[in-house]
């Protein structure tokens, strides 16, 4: 990036089940709380990312209009559960490049509206079509997994119980019920290694951030820590037919690399992390793509507890998609604002003592051929 | 099991199809690449007279979860064929069975009902 670019604003409410609202307006008061805590005033915002994969077009208008910041751009993204991810990487492009002084980025999504179940994928593509889904995918993913690293269902659930054990402490996570390992066991089948409990729940969520260029941080000047975004990286994944490793995730992988180099930050730099856990198998998958043990010693990593809190590289301390939720269009801002506060040190219960380095990664799936279809990386540092 | 229709010169498969997909690949005489679902263009060279291949009768178990249904469950895969297509498939066993493990092709369905193609597991299992 050519000129700084820092966080001045975060905003998320907790996610869980709001049947009776909109999506606008569930989202407007989020978006809200980013902006005053930021200190911006409208006429600094110079453009607005919105994203919500199932909420309707032009989301971002809906939203906007409400706060009366109108006649900016207002650029509605997708890219499934890397949607909003995807606006910030565009909008920390556009003040680095010196396009835009302050920009607010926001996702929501409301999945308590779908009913229950397995997410829909897009109707017309083959795997959709063929009754794969995502837990099918992941759990696909897992069964390999356990065949190439010799580790068990069972192992899985200690993902969810971290998870669990995170949501806990946050008041904003949508599950703050602990479980144990037989809790998770126990409960129902849903793909073959996975039971209910591995798996993310469905639900509300919104989160906005606005960021901002350091001309327009100093002239605010708030009495938050500066948290700057180091870099951000975005990646689709490859058309692959044919056979692929579903064990070690290319795009992942690559993603995370981009970031380092582009960075200058290195896997043992990160105090913080939230990924991508949106079945239990994917935590340790990604242990593995962000270089944070070798290939097949992910369990061992989060045995250890250095991924826990208390840990020296604490991963999802929100409790993750497993258990702060994952309403996807707002899961990927929604970490940026989750790590963004770690390194502040403002995150009450689960925060991650003396956070420096933060980083954020979503992934958007659901595609034919593709091993992900997009990935989102973001590096923040205080 | 009836062949699948290889004389279409293309080969876009359509959801809303009554009749089974065919069991095949799309391939493209100027540069050999094979894509699944077959599609009319090659992604890889581009050009726009990819022809379709049947796809290969004996493939192995990449891996595999359920189906969960109301009453019941079934095993489904990723089954990976010597043309480097992998496809996904309801598998006809009902015990678990394990990565590696060879297939073969035994019926194509009708779209609208699950996966399209199904495959019988062998009792040898591989490494």
């Amino acid at each position: 990036m050519t000129e700084p670019v820092y966080v001045l604003g975060t905003g998320i409410r907790r996610f869980g089940k709001y049947t009776d609202l909109t999506h606008k307006q569930f989202a407007v008061p989020v978006v809200l709380e980013a902006l005053r805590e930021s200190g911006v005033s409208h006429e600094d915002i110079d453009v607005a990312y919105s994203s919500s994969v199932f909420g309707g077009s032009m989301m971002g208008q809906q939203i906007m209009g409400q706060l009366g910041l109108t006649g900016i751009p207002i650029i509605n993204v997708e890219d499934a559960c890397s949607s909003s991810a995807l606006g910030v990487h565009e909008a920390a492009a556009r003040i680095a490049d010196g396009r835009a002084e302050a920009a607010v980025v926001v996702g929501v999504d409301m999945l308590s509206k779908l009913g229950r179940g397995a997410l829909p994928l897009n109707g017309e593509d083959w795997d959709a079509i063929n009754g794969l889904n995502m837990p099918i995918l992941y759990a696909m993913r897992a069964q390999r997994y356990m065949h190439e690293h010799g580790i068990k269902a069972s192992d899985l659930s200690e993902v969810t119980v971290k998870a669990r054990a995170h949501g806990a402490l946050n008041p904003l996570a949508q599950f703050q019920k602990p479980v144990t390992v037989e809790e998770v066991d126990a409960s129902r089948d849903i793909a073959d290694p996975f039971r209910l409990l591995h798996c993310c729940p469905t639900g509300d969520g919104a989160a906005a951030v606005v960021l901002g260029s350091e001309r327009i941080m100093k002239k605010i000047g708030g009495n938050l820590p500066a948290v700057q975004v180091a870099g951000t990286v975005l990646h689709s994944g490859e058309y692959e037919p044919g056979p692929y490793s579903m064990t070690t995730s290319h795009v992942s992988t690559k993603s995370a690399q981009d970031l380092y180099d582009l960075t200058g930050i290195s896997p043992s730099d990160i105090d913080v992390a939230e990924i991508h856990d949106s079945f239990a198998i994917a935590e340790l998958v990604y242990y593995e793509a962000f270089q944070f043990c070798k290939p097949g010693e992910a369990l061992s990593l989060l045995r250890s507890g250095e991924t826990s809190l208390g840990g020296s590289r604490v991963v999802n301390p929100s409790g993750g998609l497993i258990s702060r939720g994952h309403p996807m269009a707002a899961s990927g801002v929604a970490q940026i604002a989750e790590i963004t506060r770690q390194l502040q040190g403002r995150s009450g219960a689960h925060q991650v003592e003396g956070a420096r380095v933060g980083l954020t990664h979503v992934t958007g799936g659901g595609v034919s051929n593709f091993e992900h279809g997009a990935c989102a990386v973001t590096m923040l540092k205080r | 099991m009836p062949l699948p229709d290889l004389n279409p010169p293309a080969a876009s498969t359509e959801a809303s199809e009554p009749t089974p997909p065919p069991y095949a690949c799309s391939h493209c005489s100027d540069c050999g690449y094979n894509n699944f679902p077959p599609a009319d263009v090659c992604p890889n060279c581009w050009s726009s007279t990819p022809q379709l291949q049947e796809l290969s009768h004996e493939g192995v178990l990449y891996s595999f979860s359920t189906l969960v249904g109301r009453d019941s469950s079934q095993f489904v895969g990723y089954v990976d064929l010597p043309e480097k297509i992998r496809v996904f498939g309801l598998l006809t066993t009902t015990d678990r069975p394990e990565c590696g493990t060879p297939v073969s092709f035994a019926e194509a369905r009708p779209v609208g009902n699950g996966p399209c193609f199904v495959f019988n597991v062998s009792t040898t299992q591989e490494a």
